[in-house]
């Protein structure tokens, strides 16, 4: 019967969010570029319910209604995802494309034999993927141990229990009473145990929910969590090489949020993958405010290509692009190579961003002269925006005659 | 979906596969169809192959052949929901075949259950040679209100055979000086699950089993602490299971040798840690999770480098009152009296807050704690209305006393105590 209204609608999106989880498995299974479009679309999907979606043996449930059955050819992960261990996931704020990526691939290497149910298992169990909330429950390798062979009835495991209760009590006291004079076990046992008791009698146990709040939140993580992890990070080379991009994530923004200090972090994302490195750039916009001292640390470290600095710095609408121009601007970034800096600023010219980027860093005539310089001759890249700029900003008689030289060179070089 | 190699487990699928298309036939076309009588062949050719005898048992979301799960494919699952169904109707999940019964008896039986899905259950059932039918006695992770002390039996086991994976797993750190990951990570998510079956019924079942207290035992129970104690905090996962295994790791160094101290214990195993495999390979798939990382750190924090984390407060805590239990002039020290000396270590031997946390964790009087009652030594099995009035075993019977109970410290009031 079709449903109208409010529900009717949420059914049919979250038969949609069903229909996208499945095309990202298929997508990746035919090796097809467009799953992490649909990756991208489930995500959005999936924010937009905001419901958690529940894993049943043959088909995925959220908020009472149906999102996906599983059939002969359709949707062959949910079996032995739910066989597995897998009984709900829960999308968090931090959730992305990549995150549903990984989810799919393992659910395809489930579903094709590439893995079994305990490594997809425990893929889940050590917190993957970390923008989605996993609730694991009892795999099928752990149910033969549900089963009792043969009924006992209640009666005789309390008398058993009581007996083996009572033969403990008879024999400690009896070997307390061998090892130690009655005055060592009243000062050492029996005082601490009176204390209990009146403790327990006036309820001076326990946490107040104020305390425990507080307790949780320190247990969860906070900034000494993420610090340490850093500091492992920082201290452990090869598994900083070895972190997966998700996970890198993940850590620059618990770093972020926790307001830490940056440049531990920063030295950790040089020591990344070029995979992670990027991944990490891009999870958090609030990076970019440190773009030249993540450049230098890009730099330093050992997987660095230009190609990630171009994109870690043309990320976040040119966020760091911006940042690594202002540092140009007040002499921050004499570690530089100028090489480098000319190419990234070359290519914010051929991507349109040099009026917004590069005219003020030439009109700025206090900033560095070979900062200027690099800026004029990205500039040069472009005939017109050259034009603007010396109109704008002229020479001067003030101005270095290194800087009269290569204007003069460029606009002899332009068509 | 991984295929089984196990002759003797697929012919148990194909029995379920074949047993259904008996049903169907006999449902759509009545006993003397040809289709019922091929089918009910193949049942006895299923049932030949799979070596009588066996019993499969119909769980609510699988079957076991015996303790062995079947790998099922969604086609025979969902057949195999359809006998479930049916079987549970009769209240009777386990089918026994001791030997391969007649075509007239497979007939009789898919007669039953298509009688029974058709909601006719059976009072008596029919006597069906070769075949019985019975009750089942489990403990479903997926619902409440079994009998408690099936639950204890199921935990006792259950904890049990960590115990004997932990002893092995601590043997092999040992010996290696690698750290186990996977192992260890299966040790944790062991134990998390016998705590989603009952936090006290798992507190209850370590503290009442026999008595040897080795230090796999001891380990067990450190773990089991931390995890009491971060699942009454409502922590994440990530943290819970990061602690747990950090505390698994510390425990294999700390209770390896008497008197090693937490911090060295810690150094010992962050030195294993480092040297287990950082690569993902088929071994060791150990690519630096949310978990390796957070584990490590902890780890790392508890051997007194890098930064500070709240949980090596807990991790310390647990690691002292566990190496409490055996005093040092060899004496064990019951549940009752690691409590009692625990109210009196807070704020100076173990932290103020997770010190706190560890005692309310399991109620003033935990589980296993020994208690006078009315006059009568008993021993507390779980939570009672008051922090001071716990449900007991005394003479063998549960009692939920109206009265305060006293704590019985058979150290303290040791009636041979000179």
């Amino acid at each position: 019967m079709a449903a109208f209204g409010a529900q009717g609608e949420l059914a049919l999106k979250l038969r949609a969010l069903g229909d996208e989880l499945d095309d990202v498995v298929t997508g990746l299974r035919n090796r097809d570029a467009l799953a992490i479009g649909s990756a991208r679309k489930l995500v959005a999907s999936w924010r937009a319910v905001g419901e958690p979606l529940l894993w049943y043996p043959t088909e995925l449930r959220s908020a009472g209604k149906l999102v996906l059955a599983a059939e002969l050819e359709r949707a062959c992960f949910v079996l032995p995802a739910y066989q597995a261990g897998l009984r709900a996931l829960m999308p968090t704020e931090h959730m992305t494309g990549e995150d549903v990526l990984a989810l799919g691939e393992q659910l395809l290497y489930l579903e094709s034999g590439e893995i079994d149910g305990e490594a997809f298992f425990m893929w889940l169990w050590s917190g993957n993927p970390s923008g989605l909330t996993v609730l694991l429950g009892h795999p099928l390798s752990a149910m033969p141990g549900m089963v009792l062979e043969q009924p006992i009835p209640p009666d005789e495991i309390w008398q058993s229990h009581t007996a083996a209760a009572m033969e403990e009590w008879n024999q400690l006291a009896w070997n307390a009473a061998q090892a130690l004079p009655a005055s060592a076990l009243e000062a050492r046992f029996r005082a601490p145990a009176l204390t209990l008791a009146a403790r327990a009698a006036q309820s001076d146990l326990g946490l107040s929910s104020h305390e425990a709040d507080a307790l949780r939140d320190a247990c969860d993580g906070g900034p000494d969590s993420v610090n340490a992890q850093l500091a492992l990070l920082a201290e452990r080379p090869e598994l900083a090489a070895l972190l997966p991009p998700a996970e890198a994530a993940a850590l620059v923004r618990a770093a972020i949020s926790a307001r830490l200090k940056l440049p531990m972090l920063l030295q950790c994302i040089g020591m990344m993958s070029e995979a992670a490195a990027a991944a990490a750039i891009a999870a958090e916009p609030r990076l970019m405010q440190h773009a030249p001292r993540l450049c230098h640390e890009l730099l330093a470290g050992k997987t660095i290509r230009s190609s990630l600095l171009m994109r870690a710095l043309l990320s976040h609408s040119a966020a760091g692009a911006r940042g690594l121009c202002r540092a140009l601007g007040t002499g921050e970034m004499r570690e530089l190579e100028g090489d480098l800096i000319s190419i990234v600023l070359g290519t914010c010219v051929d991507l349109g961003h040099g009026a917004e980027l590069l005219l003020p860093l030439w009109a700025k005539r206090d900033a560095p002269v070979n900062a200027r310089a690099l800026a004029l001759q990205a500039i040069g890249r472009d005939g017109p925006l050259f034009n603007q700029a010396l109109a704008a900003t002229p020479l001067s008689i003030d101005d270095p005659p290194e800087l009269q030289a290569l204007a003069a060179a460029l606009r002899g070089s332009l068509p | 979906m991984i295929e089984s190699t196990r002759p003797d487990l697929e012919a148990c699928i194909e029995l379920i596969e074949q047993l259904c298309a008996c049903m169907r036939a006999l449902a759509a076309h009545g006993a003397e169809h040809d289709d019922v009588h091929s089918s009910a062949q193949a049942c006895r050719r299923a049932i030949a192959a799979a070596k009588p005898p066996f019993g499969l048992r119909f769980l609510s979301d699988s079957v076991l052949r015996e303790r062995e799960p079947l790998p099922l494919t969604l086609g025979a699952f969902r057949r195999s929901q359809i006998m479930a169904r049916a079987l549970y109707q009769q209240n009777t999940p386990e089918l026994r075949f001791s030997e391969t019964p007649s075509l007239e008896v497979i007939v009789k039986l898919a007669k039953l259950f298509v009688e029974a899905t058709q909601g006719n259950h059976r009072s008596i059932v029919p006597r069906l040679p070769g075949i019985t039918m019975h009750k089942l006695y489990q403990v479903d992770p997926t619902s409440n209100g079994h009998d408690e002390t099936d639950v204890d039996r199921v935990l006792r086991a259950e904890l049990y055979f960590t115990s004997t994976r932990v002893e092995a797993l601590h043997r092999g750190a040992l010996e290696t000086g690698c750290w186990p990951w996977l192992e260890g990570q299966h040790t944790v998510a062991a134990l998390e699950r016998c705590l989603s079956l009952g936090v006290t019924a798992t507190a209850r079942a370590l503290e009442l089993a026999p008595p040897e207290w080795t230090a796999a035992r001891r380990s067990v129970a450190m773990v089991s602490n931390v995890l009491t104690v971060l699942t009454r905090l409502r922590t994440s996962d990530v943290a819970r299971r990061a602690a747990a295994h950090a505390m698994l790791a510390i425990a294999g160094y700390g209770l390896a040798q008497p008197s090693v101290s937490f911090a060295t214990a810690a150094q010992r195993a962050l030195e294993a840690v480092h040297r287990a495999p950082a690569t993902s390979g088929d071994d060791e798939p150990v690519a630096p999770s949310p978990h390796r990382l957070r584990m490590t750190a902890l780890l790392s924090a508890c051997a007194g480098k890098g930064s500070s984390m709240a949980l090596t407060r807990l991790l310390h805590a647990a690691f002292t009152l566990e190496s409490k239990r055996m005093d040092p002039s060899g004496q064990r020290l019951s549940r009752i009296d690691l409590q009692a000396w625990l109210c009196g270590a807070i704020g100076r031997e173990v932290d103020e807050a997770f010190g706190r946390a560890m005692l309310a964790s399991l109620g003033a009087y935990p589980p296993g704690s020994h208690v006078m009652s009315d006059g009568r030594l008993g021993v507390v099995v779980g939570p009672g209305k008051a922090h001071d009035r716990p449900i007991l075993l005394v003479g063998g019977a549960l009692t939920a006393p109206d009265a305060p109970v006293s704590p019985a410290s058979p150290l303290g009031m040791s009636p041979w105590a000179k």
